[in-house]
């Protein structure tokens, strides 16, 4: 009772009527200091029932200021707000003016382009004018669709008079697009060639931020390089297994049409907007907004934005030094950069033990043997390829490397890099120290999703990229197809995947879903990787170090490379240069090490993949044309008790 | 004579060839020829032609596509004693059209012969079919490898 009436005396200006049980106390306790009757109600709410003249007048500043303060701050607030919506407002009609302006003054140089001007700034003079006087008559939020429909309504019958001028003289870039394809690599056109296949006369848009047209990626690090034509950087041309050339676009230009004819174009096709990158994408309403504010409205759209590639964050914090003798390589003009930089150089490190990482190592490697440039590869796992095969083949695999002439450093993680009398210092995180003149980074891709925020879009955290569904859908007409895809693969699971056949299966399966099919992903794309003469494989499936696998292997002969294979197969785009040639007839010696053990050369086999004993992810190394058996032996899903015995459906001894 | 090793989690097996001689006892699951979800080959199995077949590379989708729809659509269709006898406007048509993009259709192609099914377009099928190069268009072609040959 002696505390509670303590603390209550203390706390009596500020407790009010919520403590009546505190209060009955008291009284019951008979303490009474004269100042409140007995028979005063006990919902008294001014001021404190024990409160005296100074309580009352402390009692009374606070809560005033309390008042004032909250006033101040709600005035405050409004004034802003309102002060914003002004800006707001001012802003839209602005940009209204600006876009129905710019859609016709894109098309250069043309001769209506003066008249429409006029006539368009003289249609938004009245509008703006009509705007303003009923700005002052109506509140402001119900202005703002008034004033934007008056100004549409004025603009759309001049968008249309002037398409129609426009029409015959030079048509403009399209505002519209039934299909409308956001990126411009493999994903992408392989779904163009599907839309266009399926839907005859299919007006076909793709919007790239690049300024080429689309292109295959796997010869910038594998063929291209092997390629005897001097000019090959400028070319972009290379030799496949049946000894024609071809280039790495998909399609030489003659194949699209022009932007601006799509809109007119009577029997459709494929239009590449190149150079213009879609910075918004407004799902309710069908469109999307380019970075010259251009709007293109579409029917059906694929997201196929691919990736960016990583770099290391110690060379980004590195310098400009550091960073001008860097290439973080996925584009053409990585490949001729690094092309030049290769013959200009002493000494190159690639940093990155994956495919591409190994392959560009093997490619430079072969260089270095005619010109003394050093290669050297680096990266943090124990052997090439550690994240994909199995130690003990990651290891082989490593050796083979190492033959083409490649010094490579394993289990290294790069603690900082600096640019040292006109060298690029790499300081390893165990105190190793390399010196060189030039870096590649080979270190993975970022999912580009950047239009995930304004789409309103999911993105999946445990693989990155858009999340969509078997059928490669993220919304009723939004797909999305190649590296950017986090898609449910029935068989499988969820995944992600980063190769060139995935693009080329999962962007002609979103155009046959874009074109009504409804089909999800189910034929399983593959992928492959050469590293020198001797070592080639095929892959399928999930193909991860950290499962368990079985591998089952024959002795390898002379005619089971790589070489031998293409010349037999019709599947790959493998090509051989004439250093190829020598290099083949001593492939497979014995083993490098002193126990001419051939047991443990692993030339040629199958390798499974397995997850709770059913085979999810298959190898073929150095066998080929069997794709579509493993194939089929991931489709099936099975457990199988000996693998041995589904080994034995490779025909793995034969050629 | 085959042996067996384990490096932890991976088990290694060499086989000689005597090993594998013995046909396999793996059972694999009968093929739905009509499962709806397979990639199809160039026919349908409702007869119709599959113009997103890989085989037959970018024909149908360039800009001579609708002509060479017309023309081939004629010939599968045709009932003559001399098959796509009756097409040969359309052909002629596709034909004008190809002259037009030299570099798309390269002008060494057989002019007497409609496309084949196997050869898939031949004209511009190296330039365009090789979009997917490896695996993809193998399996859809019509003789594709069959899986479970054993």
């Amino acid at each position: 009772m002696l505390t509670c009436r303590a603390v209550w005396k203390k706390l009596a200006p500020l407790a009010r009527a919520s403590s009546t049980v505190c209060r009955q106390n008291v009284r019951r306790a008979g303490w009474n200091n004269a100042r409140t009757p007995l028979c005063v109600p006990v919902a008294h709410m001014s001021t404190g029932p024990v409160g005296g003249g100074g309580d009352n007048l402390k009692y009374a500043l606070l809560v005033g200021a309390a008042f004032v303060g909250g006033l101040t701050y709600a005035v405050i607030t409004l004034k802003g707000d309102q002060k914003r919506h002004l800006e707001r407002m001012a802003e839209i009609s602005s940009r209204k003016q600006k876009s129905a302006s710019q859609i016709h003054t894109e098309p250069p140089a043309t001769m209506i382009e003066a008249p429409l001007e006029t006539k368009l700034e003289a249609a938004a003079a009245p509008d703006a004018e009509a705007a303003a006087p009923s700005e002052t008559a109506e509140p402001p939020p119900v202005d703002e669709p008034l004033a934007e429909a008056s100004a549409e309504e004025a603009a759309a019958p001049l968008t249309d008079a002037g398409v129609e001028e426009a029409a015959d003289s030079k048509p403009s870039l399209p505002s519209h697009a039934p299909y409308l394809l956001i990126g411009g690599g493999t994903a992408s056109f392989a779904a163009a060639r599907s839309i266009r296949a399926r839907d005859p006369g299919a007006k076909v848009l793709i919007v790239t931020d690049e300024p080429d047209l689309p292109y295959m990626r796997p010869p910038l690090s594998k063929e291209l390089w092997f390629s005897d034509d001097p000019s090959v950087t400028e070319t972009l041309r290379f030799k496949q297994w049946n000894g024609k050339e071809r280039s790495i676009y998909f399609q030489p230009p003659s194949f699209y049409i022009d932007a601006e004819e799509l809109s007119g174009a009577a029997n459709g096709g494929v239009a590449v907007l190149a150079g213009r990158k879609v910075v918004h994408m407004d799902v309710r309403g069908n469109k999307v907004k380019l970075d010259n504010d251009m709007e293109i409205s579409y029917d059906k759209c694929l997201i196929a934005t691919g990736g960016v590639p990583r770099n290391l964050q110690v060379i980004e914090r590195a310098g400009e030094e550091v960073m001008k003798r860097t290439t973080v390589f996925r584009k053409i003009d990585d490949f001729k950069s690094l092309d030049k930089v290769s013959r200009n150089t002493q000494s190159i490190t690639i940093i990155g033990g994956g495919f591409l990482g190994s392959e560009l190592a093997c490619a430079l490697g072969r260089r270095s043997t005619e010109s003394g440039l050093e290669v050297i590869q680096m990266f943090p796992e124990k052997g090439n390829m550690g994240k994909v095969l199995p130690e003990y083949l990651s290891n082989w695999t490593t050796e083979k490397v190492k033959k083409e002439g490649v010094k490579v450093i394993r289990e290294a993680v790069v603690k900082s890099v600096s640019y040292k009398d006109d060298k690029l210092e790499i300081k390893l995180k165990d105190g190793r120290v390399v010196r060189t003149d030039h870096i590649v980074t080979a270190v993975g891709l970022e999912p580009n999703v950047d239009l995930a925020k304004s789409a309103g879009l999911e993105v999946d955290s445990d693989f990155g990229g858009y999340r969509v569904n078997a059928e490669l859908q993220a919304r009723s007409n939004i797909w999305v197809a190649g590296d950017a895809a986090c898609f449910y693969d029935i068989r499988l699971g969820r995944r992600r995947v980063e190769h060139h056949d995935h693009a080329v299966v999962s962007g002609r399966l979103a155009g046959e879903n874009m074109t009504g099919a409804n089909k999800p992903y189910w034929h399983q794309s593959m992928f492959w990787s050469d590293l020198g003469p001797d070592v080639g494989y095929e892959a399928i499936g999930i193909v991860d170090s950290s499962l368990p696998t079985v591998g089952v292997f024959a002795k390898a002969t002379a005619k089971d490379t790589p070489k031998a294979a293409t010349e037999e197969s019709g599947t790959g785009i493998r090509s051989e240069s004439e250093t190829e040639d020598t290099a083949s007839s001593t492939v497979v010696p014995a083993a490098p090490a002193p126990v001419v053990d051939h047991r443990d050369e692993y030339g040629k086999g199958v390798i499974f993949y397995l997850r709770e004993k059913v085979v999810v992810g298959i190898i073929l190394w150095n066998v080929f044309n069997r794709m579509p058996i493993a194939r089929k032996i991931i489709k099936d899903g099975e457990e199988h008790a000996d693998l041995n015995e589904v080994a034995k459906l490779f025909n793995i001894h034969e050629d | 004579m085959s042996y067996c090793k384990q490096e932890g989690k991976d088990r290694i097996i060499f086989v000689t060839k005597e090993d594998h001689e013995t046909p396999s006892n793996a059972e694999l699951i009968a093929d739905d020829p009509d499962d709806p979800y397979e990639e199809q080959g160039l026919i349908l199995p409702n007869g119709e032609i599959n113009w997103n077949c890989p085989c037959l590379g970018g024909m149908a989708s360039g800009p001579c596509g609708s002509q060479f729809k017309e023309a081939f659509s004629c010939f599968h269709y045709s009932q003559e004693e001399v098959k796509g006898s009756e097409c040969i406007e359309h052909f002629r048509s596709m034909q004008e059209c190809m002259q037009k993009y030299p570099d798309l259709y390269p002008q060494e192609e057989d002019k007497e012969n409609p496309p084949q099914a196997e050869s898939g377009g031949a004209p511009a099928a190296d330039g365009s079919a090789l979009l997917s190069e490896k695996d993809s268009s193998s399996v859809a072609s019509p003789d594709g490898v069959s899986a479970a040959d054993g």
